[in-house]
């Protein structure tokens, strides 16, 4: 699969395919700098004095390659067809190698960034106690087995997973029940039906 | 038995049969233990006071805090007979009459009782269903069995004075899944070692 840039994003990498490989190597390193920590304006200015060229150019060809690792891992695309949508926008067999590289490199942090767009809260732990209540104010004589759960949720905010804890009891017919539920779900997500839809949404 | 000692003159009350007749005595004992289980009177009250309504209201209220007494100390049908007729002269057919009503609805009051106090949200039943994640708008990639879990959980909600459902919801994958159904597992494993060992 070959991927399909817009115009002004074509028009913003021109100027890259013009560079020998090793400019295209240190914008490689700039873009780097730019996923890991924002964009740098002080230094695109010096590069830009160096270069001789306006710094919106330089800003332009950073983001064109930013931009460029985002839309392949998004539609993961394979290292041979990185190279040909690569090589399609002008660059050269050094350059594309490059950028190559840089795809290959970034492609796993990317993903990891991009795999969560909405983010829910999941499973983390339970720990759990088993109580007996033999006594309360309003009734002096009992015997209630109870079991007391904490349960550990985690919800991912900024890359930072943010943990919830809650308390609940229940008592073993309860408990019986639920373990059955989930048992069930387990079953349905293996059975015949659901890896059918599976297969279905793969193709 | 010392604290139904507060509650025997306000009994004694019920000698008197020309105030509190059978039918009024019956149909009080019904208003206490409908009361008392399920929250609501059966009988009118202003019709059971009749000439001495602060009376009547006087005795309706000793019987429920006595009756109350009685379950919360888990006092036997004999020793009931025994308090009601010896201690504060009610005729011994009112007593049986009351008592054989105790019995009837004791573990209906022990359920009442039991379900006062403060506790933590107690799991009833959960929900559950089966998630794929398609397309995203950030990936085209799949993603699944994802399960998503209702935890339903009844409290007692202060505010209302009633009982009150709260969901908790939480998402798993297959790995998460199995963790937790492990864990519920060997909860439930204990529970049965127990059971087995106590009785």
């Amino acid at each position: 699969m070959l991927i399909s840039l817009k115009k002004n994003h074509r028009e913003h990498l021109q100027y890259l395919t013009l560079q020998p490989f090793q400019i295209v190597e240190d914008f490689c390193k700039l873009a780097t700098q730019f996923l890991s920590n924002g964009p740098n304006v002080k230094q695109y200015i010096k590069i830009s004095r160096k270069l001789e060229v306006d710094t919106e150019v330089i800003q332009n060809c950073i983001y064109g390659i930013v931009h460029l690792l985002l839309i392949s891992c998004k539609h993961k695309l394979s290292e041979a067809d990185f190279r040909d949508s690569v090589l399609t926008l002008g660059f050269s067999p050094e350059q594309q190698n490059v950028l190559s590289n840089l795809y290959i490199t970034k492609q796993d942090e990317i993903y990891e960034v991009l795999k969560v767009p909405i983010n829910e809260s999941h499973f983390d732990d339970l720990r759990w106690r088993f109580e007996a209540q033999v006594s309360s104010r309003s009734l002096s004589q009992q015997v209630i087995p109870l079991i007391t759960m904490e349960l550990t949720t985690k919800t991912d905010v900024n890359g930072i997973s943010e943990k919830e804890k809650q308390l609940l009891q229940t008592d073993p017919n309860n408990l019986l029940h639920i373990v059955n539920e989930l048992e069930n779900a387990l079953l349905q997500s293996k059975s015949r039906h659901s890896k059918k839809v599976e297969r279905a949404l793969k193709t | 038995m010392k604290i139904f000692e507060n509650y025997k003159s306000s009994l004694s009350i019920s000698r008197n049969i020309t105030l509190i007749t059978d039918d009024i005595f019956k149909k009080i004992i019904e208003n206490c233990f409908s009361f008392l289980t399920e929250k609501k009177e059966i009988h009118s009250t202003s019709n059971l006071y009749k000439s001495k309504p602060d009376v009547t209201k006087e005795f309706y209220a000793a019987l429920l805090a006595v009756t109350a007494e009685f379950a919360r100390k888990n006092v036997s049908k004999e020793e009931i007979i025994k308090y009601l007729t010896s201690n504060c002269g009610l005729p011994s057919d009112r007593a049986d009459l009351y008592a054989q009503n105790f019995e009837k609805e004791r573990t209906k009051i022990e359920i009442s009782l039991l379900n006062i106090g403060s506790s933590l949200p107690h799991v009833s039943d959960i929900k559950w269903k089966i998630d794929h994640i398609v397309k995203s708008s950030e990936m085209d990639s799949s993603e699944g069995p994802l399960f998503r879990i209702c935890l339903i959980a009844e409290q007692y909600d202060n505010e209302n004075e009633n009982k009150a459902l709260k969901n908790i919801h939480f998402t798993c994958n297959s790995v998460e899944l199995l963790d937790l159904i492990y864990k519920l597992k060997d909860a439930l494993r204990h529970c049965n070692n127990l059971t087995h060992r106590v009785f």
